[in-house]
Parts: C-alpha cells; sequence; structure tokens
C-alpha cells in the first residue's frame, strides 16, 4: 500500500471514530459499535464510489459498465476517471463530511 | 327584407360616392344617362383619375419616407425600369458586328429573372418578418407576377436556422412584437395619411377616429366602414393580413376602389382588381408559411428538448444501475480508494505536472519516450497539459493526472538500462545523491511554483495544517487536502527526504519557499516569473518582505493591493517590459514564464518609498 492509499485509510478510519465518539453513539455495546464499525465503512466507501459515478461522463460510465466489477480493470478505470473530474477531491471530502453531519445528528447510519 | 327604392338609392350612392363619383352624378348604369350627364361623368372620371395618379406618388412618396422614418428601409425589390437601368452596362456589350448582344427578347427575360430574384429575396424578408409589404411592394410585385417558390424559401430559411443565423426565438419576437409595433406604426402611418390631403379624407368621407377603427380593425379582416353608411369597405376575400388588407385600403383609397359591394360583404372591389387579388394571396401565403416556419421551430425545439431530456434521463438510470452493481460488489473498498485516489492524483498531478514537465524536458525525456515506455496513452493529460496548463490555475488543470508517475518512472529507469542512447540519463539518474539534490532543487523550484499557490492559501487556516502560507483565497480544508496530497506526492515520486522540508512545503510550507524568495528581495537579485503567476505574485512577495523587514504591520487588502498595483508595474518596466502585465484583467502571460526580473535600485526605491507611505 502507497502512502496515498495509507491517507486515504486513515482519512477514512478519522471520519468513522469521529461519528462513533459522537454523543448519539455512546450508549452502544462494544459489539454493536463493531457493527456499526463495519457498516459505516461500507457506507463511507458506497458514498465515495456514488459521488464518483454521478461525476462521470456518458462515455465513461460505457466503459465502467463493460467491465467486471471485480476486476482489476475496474479499479484502475475508476481511478484513471476520478483522476480526470476536476476537483472531485473537494467534491468527495464535502459529501463525506455532510455524511458524517448528517449521521451523527440523527444516529442513523443509512443503509 | 328587401330594401325600399330609398334605401337602394341611397346605398348606390355611398358606393358612387365610396367610388370617388360625385354624389350628384347619377350612375350611369342605372339609367340611360343624358349626353351631358355623361360628359360631366366622363371629365370627373378623369379627374378623379388624374387627382389618383398625384396621390399615388404623393403615397409612395410618403411610405417611403415612412419607411426611412422607422429605420427599415430595407427595399431591395426594384421596379422595371430600375432594374433595366442597373442592367443597362450588360445591354450594352456589343457583339462582332458592332450590334448588342442581346435580343430584346433575352434582355426581357434577364429583366424578369433580375426581378424575380429580388422579390425571392423580399419574400424571404417577409417570411422572417423582417419585411413589411405595403402597397408600393405590391405595385412591384404586381409588375413581376411572380409564382411563390415557397420550398425554396422553406429550405433557405431552414438553412438559416440550422446554421444559426437565424434563431427561431428571435423570429417569434420579431413575429410578436413586431406586429404590435407594426400596428402603431399603421396608425400613425394612417393618421398622417389621412391628414396630409384634407380633400382625399373629405372626399372618401373618412374621419380620423374612423379611420382608427378600421386599422384596428384591420388585423381581424373584418369589414370596416362608415357607421353613417357614407362609406363602406366590404370583407377583404379570403381572409390575409393586417398588412395585406392596409394595402388594399390604401390603394383602394388612392384609386378610388373602395367597396364593390354593400353592406352584404361583397368582394374587393373590380378596381383593386387582380393584379392586387394576387399580392393579396401571395402576401397571405407568406404570413401563413411565417406561421408555419414558426410553428415548426417550435416542434422540433420542443421535440429537441424532449430527446435531451430523454437522454439524461437515460443516463441517469444507467448511473443508477452501474451504483447497484457496485453496490454489491465484494471488493468495495479497494474501488472507492482507487476513486479517492484518482480524484486525489487528480489534484497533485494537475499541480506537479508543470514542475515534473519541466523536470523531464530539461533532461530530454519526451512525451512520445514516455508514451512508449509507460504505455500511458493520455500520458499528455498530465505531462503535456503541464506545457499547455502552464499559467492556468490549479482548477483548471486539477484534470491532469499522476497516478501513474511511479509507474512511468519505474519504466523509464527501466527503459534507460536498455537504451545506450539514454544512458546519459540513467547515468544522471544513477548520480543518485547529486541527482536526488538536483532533483530536491527541483522539487524546490516547484515548491516556489506552488508558491504561487501558496499565495492563494490562507495564512491563519494553513496554521491548522501545520504549515506556514501566505495568501487569503484558500481556507484551511483546503491547506489541509493540498498539503496532504503533496506530501503523497512526494512520497510517490521517491523522494525519501523528510515531506514537509521538501514537497511539504509544495503548497503548504511556504516558510522555506517564502525565506527563498525574500533573499531576492535585494538589489540586483532576480525574481523568476513563474508557471501560472505573473510579476504581480513576485512583487507581492517582495513587497511582503520589505514590510517584515522593516516590522511594519501589512496594511488592509484594498490598500495593500494598490500597493502591488504600483509597485509591479515599476518592476516590470525597470525590467524593459510591459507594465500592463500583472494588471488584473490584462495577459499575465505577457511576461513569458520563466522570465528572470532584477530588483533594480530604482524599483527598490519606489518599493520602500511605498512602505513607507504604507507605514
Amino acid at each position: 500500500m502507497n502512502l496515498l492509499e495509507k491517507n486515504i485509510d486513515e482519512y477514512i478510519d478519522g471520519l468513522v471514530t469521529q461519528v462513533l465518539s459522537s454523543p448519539a453513539f455512546n450508549m452502544v455495546s462494544l459489539q454493536q459499535q463493531e457493527e456499526m464499525n463495519n457498516k459505516l465503512y461500507n457506507h463511507f466507501y458506497q458514498v465515495i464510489l456514488d459521488t464518483t459515478i454521478d461525476n462521470l461522463n456518458e462515455e465513461q460510465i460505457s466503459q465502467l459498465e463493460a467491465l467486471d466489477p471485480e476486476s482489476p480493470q475496474m479499479e484502475e478505470k475508476i481511478s484513471l476517471f476520478a483522476a480526470q473530474i476536476p476537483g472531485l477531491a473537494q467534491v468527495l471530502e464535502q459529501k463525506l463530511n455532510e455524511e458524517v453531519a448528517k449521521i451523527k445528528q440523527t444516529g442513523q447510519i443509512p443503509q | 327584407m328587401a330594401l325600399t327604392p330609398e334605401q337602394l338609392a341611397q346605398l348606390r350612392a355611398s358606393a358612387d360616392f365610396a367610388r370617388g363619383i360625385p354624389l350628384d352624378i347619377p350612375n350611369p348604369g342605372t339609367r340611360k344617362a343624358s349626353r351631358e350627364e355623361q360628359e360631366r361623368y366622363l371629365e370627373a372620371r378623369t379627374n378623379s383619375f388624374r387627382e389618383t395618379g398625384t396621390q399615388l406618388k404623393r403615397e409612395r412618396d410618403h411610405t417611403v419616407h415612412m419607411r426611412h422614418m422607422r429605420g427599415d428601409i430595407n427595399y431591395k425589390i426594384s421596379g422595371e425600369e430600375e432594374v433595366r437601368l442597373r442592367l443597362a452596362p450588360i445591354f450594352e456589350e456589343t457583339n462582332p458586328y458592332g450590334s448588342s448582344k442581346f435580343t430584346e427578347a433575352q434582355k426581357h427575360e434577364m429583366v424578369v429573372k433580375e426581378l424575380k430574384e429580388g422579390y425571392r429575396d423580399v419574400c424571404l424578408q417577409i417570411v422572417e418578418g423582417r419585411f413589411e409589404p405595403n402597397h408600393e411592394l405590391v405595385r412591384r410585385l404586381e409588375a413581376i407576377m411572380a409564382p411563390i417558390d415557397l420550398e425554396a424559401i422553406r429550405e433557405v430559411v431552414m438553412d438559416r436556422a440550422e446554421r444559426g443565423i437565424l434563431n427561431p426565438e428571435e423570429l417569434n419576437v420579431v413575429l410578436e412584437n413586431g406586429e404590435e409595433v407594426r400596428l402603431e406604426g399603421d396608425e400613425a402611418w394612417a393618421r398622417e395619411w389621412i391628414q396630409t390631403d384634407p380633400e382625399r379624407s373629405k372626399r372618401l368621407g373618412l374621419k380620423l377616429g374612423l379611420l382608427n377603427r378600421v386599422t384596428d380593425r384591420l388585423g381581424g379582416m373584418k369589414i370596416f366602414g362608415n357607421p353613417a353608411g357614407e362609406f363602406i369597405v366590404s370583407r377583404v376575400v379570403g381572409g390575409g393580413t393586417r398588412m395585406a388588407a392596409r394595402t388594399i385600403l390604401s390603394w383602394a383609397g388612392v384609386a378610388g376602389f373602395v367597396g364593390g359591394g354593400l353592406a352584404g360583404g361583397a368582394v374587393v372591389g373590380a378596381g383593386i382588381g387582380a393584379a392586387s387579388g394576387f399580392a393579396v394571396e401571395y402576401f397571405r401565403q407568406l404570413m401563413e408559411f411565417r406561421g408555419e416556419v414558426k410553428a415548426e421551430w417550435k416542434r422540433a425545439k420542443e421535440e429537441n428538448i424532449s430527446r435531451r431530456a430523454a437522454g439524461e434521463a437515460e443516463l441517469e438510470l444507467r448511473k443508477v444501475s452501474l451504483k447497484e452493481k457496485l453496490f454489491t460488489v465484494k471488493s468495495k473498498k479497494k474501488l472507492a480508494v482507487a476513486a479517492a485516489k484518482g480524484a486525489a492524483m487528480g489534484v497533485v498531478g494537475g499541480a506537479f505536472s508543470p514542475l515534473i514537465a519541466a523536470f523531464l524536458e530539461e533532461h530530454g525525456i519526451t512525451l512520445d519516450f514516455l508514451r512508449g515506455v509507460s504505455g500511458v496513452k493520455d500520458i499528455s493529460n498530465w505531462a503535456g497539459g503541464a506545457w499547455e496548463g502552464a499559467g492556468r490555475g490549479i482548477n483548471e488543470i486539477s484534470g491532469g493526472r499522476l497516478d501513474n508517475l511511479d509507474g512511468v518512472v519505474q519504466k523509464v529507469g527501466d527503459a534507460v538500462q536498455q537504451s545506450e542512447t539514454l544512458n546519459e540519463v540513467k547515468d544522471e539518474l544513477a548520480k543518485t545523491k547529486a541527482q536526488l539534490a538536483e532533483a530536491e532543487n527541483k522539487l524546490q523550484g516547484l515548491t516556489k511554483r506552488l508558491g504561487n499557490l501558496s499565495g492563494q492559501l490562507n495564512d491563519a487556516a494553513s496554521k491548522d495544517a501545520g504549515v506556514t502560507v501566505y495568501g487569503e483565497h484558500f481556507d484551511a480544508e483546503e491547506a489541509k487536502t493540498v498539503a496532504r496530497y503533496s506530501q503523497a506526492v512526494a512520497k510517490s515520486l521517491g523522494v525519501e527526504e523528510p515531506v514537509t522540508d521538501s514537497l511539504g512545503g509544495a503548497f503548504g510550507d511556504l516558510t522555506g519557499n517564502s525565506v527563498e524568495l525574500f533573499k531576492v528581495a535585494d538589489i540586483g537579485d532576480f525574481v523568476e516569473v513563474e508557471a501560472g503567476s505573473n510579476p504581480w505574485n513576485e512583487t507581492d512577495e517582495i513587497m511582503t518582505k520589505l514590510f517584515k523587514q522593516l516590522n511594519i504591520p501589512k496594511p488592509p487588502q484594498g490598500e495593500w493591493n494598490e500597493i502591488i498595483r504600483q509597485a509591479n508595474p515599476k518592476l516590470c518596466a525597470d525590467n524593459g517590459y510591459s507594465w500592463g502585465a500583472g494588471i488584473p484583467g490584462k495577459d499575465a502571460r505577457f511576461i513569458p514564464i520563466g522570465t528572470k526580473l532584477q530588483i533594480t535600485k530604482e524599483f527598490k526605491d519606489v518599493a520602500l518609498n511605498l512602505v513607507k507611505k504604507a507605514a
């Protein structure tokens, strides 16, 4: 794992910690916390993917549609396309922060 | 109910009056007139037509005058005489025998052709709402009697629309608003028309109020007339348009051919005749056609909108199904990280690419070479874009990418090993320490370039990010993000030195960067015009240093900008460049990137003077 990936991981870790340490999640048991932990990671990954897809153009969508979602090519293409979307990093951060705020406020993790 | 003989006589008298026949002259068609009566009648008719001729000229002059007044004198169609005059030089051409090259029949044909072309052009203008038919036009068209080639006109109009020369929306405006304007024009015209010749008015029994009513009602092509029964104009055959009706009215008035029927609504009088009927019919067709064109455009536009909406909706659906597809994927984390990584690289790639490109270029590594060794086809996104992107802001170039850089570097290394021609590069790269030092210098250069960006970073916010930056345009979160990415890139570049000391400064740590810049703020030193920057930033840095050196607080932004505005041209001018460079609104790239501007004594004096003033 390179540094950038590590940074991204740490960033997501930070978001999860931020949510779980908020008052809305104070009272949950350890077991529940673990479950929520997984849900949160999953949710944040989904947010990243959804946001990226929302910003793709028709041609990029077509290319992704043609790929096996589990294939390394899919990973490669997503990375490539994401790099081509101006300002996506900022959009992602904003979106993730909004999600964190929403979850902290409602105490609910979207499914 | 049958009319009484008195009523009939009254109506007949009205009709005769309307025709311009003096009331006291019995209609010769109703009874056998005496010789004397017939002579009086003929004399009256002759006078009437003589008068009419004068009026026609006056009327025509007036119309042309009014068209001038309205600014729409776009009167392309000519009369036969005018066309003959225009073609005269051609007609005068002679054959080797000294006689005319053209027979009379040929000349006539040429005139007609010319007239028809002019006519077609006018028809086009009418369809496009740029031309208002009037009686003068009718008169000229009458001479041509050309058939309307609606299909040809349609083709031209549609072609113009397709090429964007004619905007259907504008056509609507012309039609909808133009009609109102024309209506006003008509009323004014009619008012003047009637007032310019009180005798005519009297003769025709027209009153201004009546004429206004007539004009108002023309739009609906209703029968118009004098409520007192003095003057009756009956319904115009086949409807038509306001303009066509006005044409008829004016013709009728001028020529004395009003009526022809009575209250029952008979057809337009025989005096208007086939010629005007022809013109009316033409205009009616043209106007209808104009309506068709408008409707066609509207339909096409709606279709286009719905087609686009359908396309967008379809794309949205495809996105949803792609999301669903990825929702259940096992390697969701991998994909998400890949997306985030790409997004991050998009930022740093765009920012760093100019520097990397410069570095590669300096080492003779071309884009083609990189493409070859890396297999990255779109390498220009980040490398070529670097050259092209110089001078642009980070937002514009953040579409660049650097994610394959480590692979590229590796492949470059591999290729270097395999290529003797590149051994020099290899040697350079192999001189690890020196090379690293040089690379670091380059990266310091990057840092300096990125200092341009730093100039936009928020001072206070950047402290939160653990770096020191200048500028006001980025907030804390952006500064943090940028710093984090710059660190990541440093690593991906294989820079082993602590990131924060080298690339860490790239976006954020402007401490080192600023120190470097401060060093050059002495007389004789150079400041370099940066990629994506202009001398404005350099001047800003120098002035910042001077203020700091003199321990004077930086003035408010407006005042500060004014100081830079005064110092910057001086710096440029001292170095022989247009002082327009760096002035907001001017082309900041006027001074080539990389230009070194020297700090002169004169500049320093000006700068210090400004500092003192601000203090």
